[in-house]
């Protein structure tokens, strides 16, 4: 087994996308950084490197560097992904970032997703509806063990934002709720607490912007960094949409 | 200058923060909700394990209930806890389950029949009762008799952030996302609002409310290595301590986690070791049956921190680039059941190391992990000195965790305190008393006192960069106020760290650039974060003892007599170089469970002169009162009902009472 | 009611104009393919298909009312379609960089599908109306007359390229659209409907191109590749 770690590595460069919004004289540009590559560098590491060394004002979104909070969706080599939870070692030594597209640009590779999360979360209402206020004192209404983990399967979208920006509808039609937002609604949908009809969900997705835009180009399922069953979910609830009457 | 005015400003968008607006929103007043990040991206999200709730349920968790959940959080928290907030929160912790439940967490459940478990590394049968099925069922944490952990498979934290985050949507509660509260604006004792920054365009407002609450989360990050995410730099607390005025207690009383990735600092869930994962030194030795011959691996999470700490010491650790770590072995438990049933570990492992853990040893070392300490406030959840400010959550220090908090039970503290504090600071809106009426003066004063500090970061020739100071800050706090203390260690780190606040004093930051200014942000934050660790500093070295996560090598043992109280720490001149620090009693006399013998680790501590006759007092009292109710026993005791909002008192349904 | 029941029946409709006219391509393209069994073949089929079996002679009425239908449901189809095309130069260039961005092999199909649907507005337009117009034409001779000397056979081998890739991509995207064929692993499942769009795009196109080859040989010998004479060429 291992007991030594590995003598420093290759030599990387990394070309972010600078611009900062802010500074009417700042104007969309890449910045080339070199660095040395460690064993277990992620694009976290690698980009903190980059702040404290050569770029201090350099902007980017980290919160739990672990995969779960969803803050550091950017566009590695192309494609939209977890930074935090990426392995400069699965990438070549040339390594671009870039901002996600289509969400507000912050500044440099952070973008505001939080207000087009929002924005979509009041639109589809994305909450339980339920007719009654539970009692808090009783017991809780029982659910089938396997319903409850199938919620869970759905209910694990980080709203990363990487659907988004990986989908070519979105790109060209702005108000397309995405992939989140279909596989939010199948998620409410499953849930036997959200009293809500097909035919309520129809008033929210039934159009070109909502499930009907959905060209199944399967970006959104082949990036999303939880693995969510976005093909299978989107088609389901297109089936159900079809079907209201 | 910009101002917003509200009933109440809630700084902080985790758990704890979003359930005291959703609270105080439902009792008709208005609220803001500010957060660094967006809501659903605060730290909250990261607690995997569970939330720990007396339900009973599962078969391994029957007759579990409100005292028994009780006694392991005192115990837990060495005596350190408030017994009377220790009891309000089991009390309301079934009812934060079941709200969550009807908001849309999809909790586990219940399955009647046999399943196969891992339980201490053996095989076991577990039955589920049919009477049970459908009803959310618990896992088993460290500390606990019963199974009592309640979870959503691997995303507890996720699943009722997201519920909670949707509750601040449906009931259209704004939350203000990348706005950093800077200061407390305050006057004769009373707290009247903050002063906060924009991350995006780097302004300056004002915002006033008759209550502002602060529900910031931890300061792990003043420690060099952390499970907590990068946000968690406790600013939150640190404005409160700012003020002069506002409490913070037990700074000292932080936990370590045994096996956190290196170097990215994630943890690694204690099913690892519990399914008979073992540790491994720089020689592939099992080192843990040399420490701690009967429980090995499985000992207690402080114990086992201390033991690795104390191998690497012996230079027996692997030398990384990132520091030393040791191994964590899990490929003795098999391929299958490696990819099944550690599944996170399994992709942590992954996307973080790159490795597969069936095959390959984990990089591991003992990690900060939790703040007990925080902002002191009273069972409502108000600052003890600082009228209009409210606290919460894990930037609390309310007090049910004392010197050591159990797995699981600070979600359910976030949610529970969430709860109970939002209708206490709706009576106190509905109050006149709470009236603002602060002059734009001083509303102005404060906003260019913040202004004035951030430009003279940007152009006052300031020559200290933030990082390096900061480094050294974490490399200390690691160092010399980590797993253990001694005396010696942390008198130099106090002086070091005196050292580091007074360069701090004269920072500057090389970029203006406009908008959000990260160099800048780094800088402002430094002190206050360093100000954090002085308090944990100072405390630790005054606490001459041992207790619950603050172990003192000079003082291994846990001291009832001299050190059965609360540290206090307050910073009422803004040039000094140190903290005020002071002790608040814990009174043996009004404890329902006096002090004694947690029941693991090792039996060593000096008694309470007290203890004994409050002993003698309960076994009094409780030959009054019939044996078979437990209710009136309790109340017996140590009576708690009146400090509960009336909406919190009904008893919690159990399965039992409904068969 | 907000929301219209209308894009519901539209994306339905755009599925089914799709999915019907995918499987009469399968026919047409197979029946048009006997040619490669010999000019006798390819006369069976096409009489058969004008209804010779049942009455006895050809009608080529027949053919000008099918084609009738093909071409209302094509232009139904690409009506439907169209919609979904790029709306403005803007969005062209955006879904364009978006595209060599991501590299991702269902988003450039869907661009394919794009341009090959285009393509087939107007090479099938052409193709349809004509059919449509002279049916009685139909046959070893005078198909291959008009694929050789009337210079038709470029616009049947960018037609045939096009319908065969447009249609086995288009059947492919119904699958992952509603959902069937996904079995219990949908991401297995879509690897192999994958493979088997490009083992159907390899087949039809073989086959097709080899029709149109044997057509074009006809037209400049005379004969089918059998040898057998064909009559009636260039009347
Ligand atoms: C890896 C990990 C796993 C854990 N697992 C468990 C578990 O299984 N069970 C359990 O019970 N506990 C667990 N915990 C602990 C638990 O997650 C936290 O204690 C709890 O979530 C804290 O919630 P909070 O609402 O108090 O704070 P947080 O969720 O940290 O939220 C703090 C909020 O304050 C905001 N904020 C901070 N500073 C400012 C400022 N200056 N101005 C404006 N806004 C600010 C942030 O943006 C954020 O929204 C775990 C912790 C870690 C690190
Ligand atoms: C014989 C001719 C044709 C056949 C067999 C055919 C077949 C199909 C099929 C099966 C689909 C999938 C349907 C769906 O996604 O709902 C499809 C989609 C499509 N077709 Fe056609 N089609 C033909 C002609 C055309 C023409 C002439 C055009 C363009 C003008 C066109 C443009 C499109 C487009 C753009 C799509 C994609 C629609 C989407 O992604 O939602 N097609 N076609
Ligand atoms: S569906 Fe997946 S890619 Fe989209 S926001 Fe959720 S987690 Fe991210
Ligand atoms: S399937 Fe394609 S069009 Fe539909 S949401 Fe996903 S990426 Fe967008
Ligand atoms: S920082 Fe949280 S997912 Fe990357």
């Amino acid at each position: 087994m291992k007991t030594e770690t590995r003598a420093p590595g290759r030599a990387l460069t990394i070309k972010v996308l600078r611009h900062n919004p802010a500074d009417p004289d700042s104007q969309p540009q890449w910045a080339s950084f070199e660095l040395e590559e460690y064993e277990g560098m992620t694009l976290f590491i690698a980009l903190n490197e980059i702040r404290d060394r050569f770029a201090p004002d350099l902007q980017y979104d980290f919160v739990c560097r672990a995969g779960i909070c969803g803050s550091c969706g950017m566009v590695v080599n192309g494609r939209p992904g977890l930074a935090c939870r990426t392995l400069t070692s699965t990438l070549p030594a040339e390594i671009t970032l870039a901002p996600l597209p289509l969400f507000k640009l912050i500044g440099d590779l952070s973008v505001d997703t939080g207000e087009w999360m929002r924005g979509m979360s009041e639109r589809l209402e994305t909450w339980v509806h339920e007719q009654t206020t539970p009692d808090i004192h009783a017991l809780e209404e029982r659910m089938e063990p396997e319903l409850a983990e199938e919620i869970y399967e759905l209910d694990r979208c980080i709203e990363c934002g990487c659907c988004i920006a990986a989908c070519g509808t979105a790109r060209m039609r702005e108000d397309f709720v995405g992939a989140v937002g279909l596989n939010k609604i199948a998620r409410f949908r499953l849930d036997p607490r959200d009293q809500r009809t097909d035919a309520d969900f129809y008033q929210v997705i039934g159009d070109d912007n909502g499930v009907f835009g959905c060209m199944s180009l399967l970006g959104c399922h082949d990036v999303c960094p939880k693995d969510l069953p976005l093909q299978t979910q989107i088609a389901f609830i297109r089936r159900k949409m079809v079907t209201v009457s | 200058m910009k101002i917003v005015y509200t009933d109440v400003l809630v700084i902080g968008g985790g758990l704890a923060g979003l359930r005291t607006a959703v609270g105080v929103k439902q009792r008709g007043f208005d609220t803001i909700v500010l957060s660094l990040v967006p809501a659903k991206r605060s730290h909250s999200a990261a607690a995997q394990g569970g939330m720990q709730a007396s339900l009973g349920h599962s078969s391994m968790g029957s007759g579990d209930n409100e005292d028994v959940h009780f006694e392991d959080t005192v115990k837990g928290s060495d005596w350190g806890a408030d017994q009377r907030v220790a009891r309000m929160f089991t009390h309301v912790a079934p009812k934060a389950i079941r709200e969550l439940a009807g908001w849309g967490v999809p909790w586990n459940r219940v399955k009647q029949g046999e399943r196969e478990a891992v339980i201490n590394a053996e095989r076991v049968v577990i039955t589920e009762s049919e009477s049970a099925h459908g009803l959310i069922t618990a896992r088993d944490f460290g500390g606990t008799k019963k199974w009592r952990t309640c979870y959503t498979s691997d995303g507890t934290g996720h699943a009722m952030l997201f519920a909670l985050g949707d509750q601040t949507i449906a009931n259209g509660i704004p939350v203000m996302e990348r706005m950093e509260a800077l200061a407390l604006i305050h006057e004769s004792g009373r707290c009247y609002g903050a002063v906060v920054r924009s991350l995006v365009t780097g302004e300056l407002t004002a915002f006033l409310a008759r209550a502002t609450t602060i529900a910031t989360g931890g300061y792990g990050r003043i420690y060099k290595v952390s499970t907590n995410a990068v946000i968690c730099e406790g600013t939150g607390t640190a404005i409160a301590l700012e003020t002069g005025v506002a409490e913070l207690g037990n700074m000292e009383a932080v936990q370590f986690h045994p096996t956190a990735i290196v170097p990215a600092g994630i943890l690694t869930t204690e099913g690892c070791r519990g399914d008979g994962g073992i540790l491994r030194d720089v020689n592939g030795h099992r080192f843990m049956p040399d420490y701690e011959p009967e429980k090995r691996e499985l000992a207690s999470r402080d114990v086992v921190s201390r033991r690795m700490t104390e191998h690497m010491r012996k230079g027996l650790g692997v030398k990384s680039p990132y520091g030393d770590h040791l191994w964590l072995d899990i490929s003795v438990l098999g391929k299958d059941h490696v990819h099944k049933n550690l599944r996170e570990v399994t992709d942590i492992c992954r996307y973080f190391l790159g490795i597969d853990p069936a095959n390959d040893w984990i990089p591991v070392r003992p990690t900060q992990h939790y703040s007990m300490g925080g902002i002191r406030t009273d069972h409502r959840g108000e600052s003890t000195t600082l009228k209009g400010l409210f606290a919460c959550g894990e930037a609390a220090c309310w007090d049910m965790h004392g010197f050591n908090r159990l797995g699981g039970n600070s979600v359910a503290e976030t949610v529970v305190a969430g709860m109970i504090v939002s209708e206490f600071i709706a009576d106190y809106c509905a109050d006149s008393a709470s009236d603002i009426n602060v002059s734009t003066g001083l509303v102005r004063e404060f906003v260019e006192r913040e202004q004035a500090g951030l430009d003279r970061l940007v152009s006052g020739g300031g020559r200290e960069q933030a990082g390096p100071i900061r480094q050294r800050m974490e490399e200390i706090m690691i160092d010399q106020v980590g797993i253990f203390r001694t005396g010696e260690e942390l008198d130099r780190a106090v002086d070091e760290l005196e050292d580091l606040l007074a360069r701090s004093r004269n920072l500057g930051v090389r970029s203006s650039a406009p908008g959000p200014n990260p160099e800048l942000v780094a800088a402002y934050r430094l002190p206050k974060m360093l100000k954090l660790a002085l308090c944990a500093a100072l405390g630790a070295r005054e606490r001459t003892e041992s207790r619950g996560a603050h172990f003192r090598e000079d003082f291994p043992q846990r001291n009832d007599r001299d050190w059965l109280n609360r540290s206090i720490t307050t910073w009422p001149e803004a040039g000094a170089s140190l903290p005020n620090l002071g002790y608040e009693t814990i009174a043996v006399a009004d404890m329902e469970l006096p002090p004694g013998f947690r029941g693991y680790g090792t039996r060593n501590y000096i008694d309470h002169p007290d203890s004994a006759e409050r002993d003698a007092r309960i076994e009094k009292i409780l030959e009054t009162v019939d044996p078979d109710d437990r209710h009136a026993r309790q109340a017996a005791l140590m009576p708690f009902d009146h400090l509960l909002p009336e909406k919190y008192r009904p008893r919690n349904q159990r399965l039992e009472a409904t068969a | 009611m907000k929301n219209s029941l209308l894009p519901a029946r539209l994306d339905l409709a755009q599925s089914i104009t799709g999915l019907v006219l995918a499987v009469f391509m399968a026919f047409h393209l197979i029946f048009d393919s006997s040619i490669l069994l010999g000019a006798g073949a390819f006369d069976f089929v096409s009489g058969a298909l004008e209804g010779k079996l049942i009455f006895g002679e050809k009608i080529p009425l027949i053919t000008t009312a099918v084609v009738l239908v093909v071409f209302a449901i094509f232009i139904a189809h690409a009506g439907l379609a169209m919609r979904k095309f790029p709306q403005n130069a803007r969005q062209y260039r955006t879904f364009r960089t978006h595209m060599k961005e991501m590299r991702h092999g269902d988003t450039s199909l869907w661009w394919l599908q794009i341009w090959t649907g285009f393509a087939m507005f107007f090479l099938a337009s052409v193709h349809l109306y004509i059919i449509m117009t002279q049916p009685q034409t139909i046959g070893p001779a005078g198909s291959a007359y008009r694929i050789v000397f009337e210079w038709k056979w470029p616009l049947y081998l960018l037609l045939t390229v096009a319908v065969v890739l447009h249609a086995a991509v288009g059947l492919y995207r119904l699958a992952v659209k509603w959902g069937w064929f996904e079995g219990k692993d949908p991401n297995r499942r879509r690897k192999t409907l994958k493979k088997a769009v490009w083992i159907v795009t390899a087949v039809y196109l073989t086959m097709s191109l080899a029709a149109l080859g044997a057509f074009v040989h006809i037209g400049l010998t005379g004969q089918d590749h059998f040898g057998t004479v064909v009559e009636g060429l260039g009347s």
